[in-house]
């Protein structure tokens, strides 16, 4: 009787066969009372989902740490006015500091060929049926680009409202842009995205007389989700308050 | 739509360490998944049937723990449980509370054979 598991299996042979001599028998080895087992075997694993694209980010980060590179992950749903606000405070800045911009879109190189008529060096990444940046493209994408040192590096992520809110791609900074025409419930449909950013920009800020949305009420629902959230209400297409968001940029940056 | 790319990251993981220890089939790979931690739980069930098709996790059994949110308030010291998005606590009204639980997203064993 088998000594480990009590079964009947009185006899467990292995048998060795050297497969370049025309299997001929090499050794055959009888083990008595014993068999071996097929065992399930438990393993501790307690590792986070997440971990392989916080590594990369993390190097990300220090790679841009090392050379004084500010970098900002704008976020916000298609059409909410992301290469709009670049486009206005690459304008203005342009001539004040370097600046590199990385796009993300699920497919052409429309928003990239926008921001190249500013004369800035500008890096298209298409993800393909993918809905957000993982940290390996901006990995990739800076090895192409290798930012000068003291630049700022602006990353556009994905068009959506969800997905890119779980993905830490090493930049220092998150920001979200939301257009009023969204209307005023969205932060408390889609929080997760309002929890992870810094400053929230509420664009389209000109169309306020032509639509029935309560401002003061989409602030009251974004300080609800995140009272840490800075807000700067602007409108790229009128020029409205854009020096707000100059300043709030290069307040991160002296810090 | 991410819960696809975060079901391929479990099964890929739980792959690497079967293999690194000798296996030939995954039985079982239990995970946490937290209230808050921006995976939709359903999503995440119909990802992972997907994900494991055609690997050695394909007849896993996998066991998803829910984890509840709970944060302690900074000011009167009270826990609670946090529901609807609503970060603030219930009894005092403070806005500064530290999140205890509920951002979990992580493999917790895997049973190998």
């Amino acid at each position: 009787m088998c000594d480990s598991c009590g079964c009947s299996n009185e006899h467990y042979s292995i048998i060795n066969f050297d497969q370049t001599k025309n299997n001929q028998i090499i050794s055959h080895i009888l083990y008595e009372n014993m068999h071996l087992h097929h065992e399930e075997k438990r393993i501790e694993v307690e590792q986070d989902v997440l971990y392989k694209n916080n590594l990369i980010a993390q190097k990300n980060r220090g790679y841009f740490d090392a050379k004084n590179v500010i970098t900002f992950n704008i976020v916000g749903s298609p059409g909410s006015g992301k290469t709009s606000i670049l486009e206005s405070f690459v304008n203005k800045y342009k001539d004040i500091k370097k600046i590199y911009v990385i796009e993300g879109d699920q497919h052409s190189n429309l928003d990239a060929e926008r921001l190249k008529k500013y004369g800035i060096n500008v890096i298209q990444i298409n993800t393909g049926t993918g809905c957000h940046l993982n940290a390996q493209m901006i990995y990739d994408a800076i090895k192409e680009l290798k930012p000068d040192d003291n630049s700022l590096i602006f990353i556009e992520n994905v068009g959506n409202l969800v997905c890119p809110s779980l993905f830490d791609l090493g930049e220092n900074y998150r920001i979200l842009v939301l257009s009023i025409t969204e209307g005023e419930d969205k932060p408390l449909k889609y929080p997760y995205m309002f929890q992870s950013s810094h400053l929230c920009i509420i664009n389209k800020i000109d169309l306020l007389p032509y639509l029935e949305i309560d401002v003061s009420l989409l602030r009251d629902n974004i300080n609800k989700v995140n009272h840490h959230l800075d807000i700067i209400e602007i409108s790229c297409k009128k020029d409205i308050n854009i020096d707000l968001l100059i300043k709030w940029i290069e307040n991160k940056i002296v810090k | 739509m991410h819960e696809l790319s975060i079901a391929i990251e479990i099964i890929e993981t739980s792959i690497k360490i079967a293999t690194s220890n000798q296996a030939s089939t995954i039985k079982e790979i239990e995970i946490d998944v937290g209230a808050i931690s921006g995976v939709d739980y359903d999503a995440l069930c119909v990802a992972l049937d997907s994900a494991k098709l055609n690997s050695m996790a394909e007849n896993a059994n996998i066991k998803i723990n829910k984890i509840f949110a709970k944060a302690l308030c900074e000011n009167c010291k009270k826990q609670f449980e946090i529901k609807e998005f609503e970060y603030f606590c219930p009894f005092c009204f403070s806005l500064n509370i530290d999140i205890i639980t509920g951002k979990e997203l992580k493999i917790k064993h895997i049973i190998i054979e």
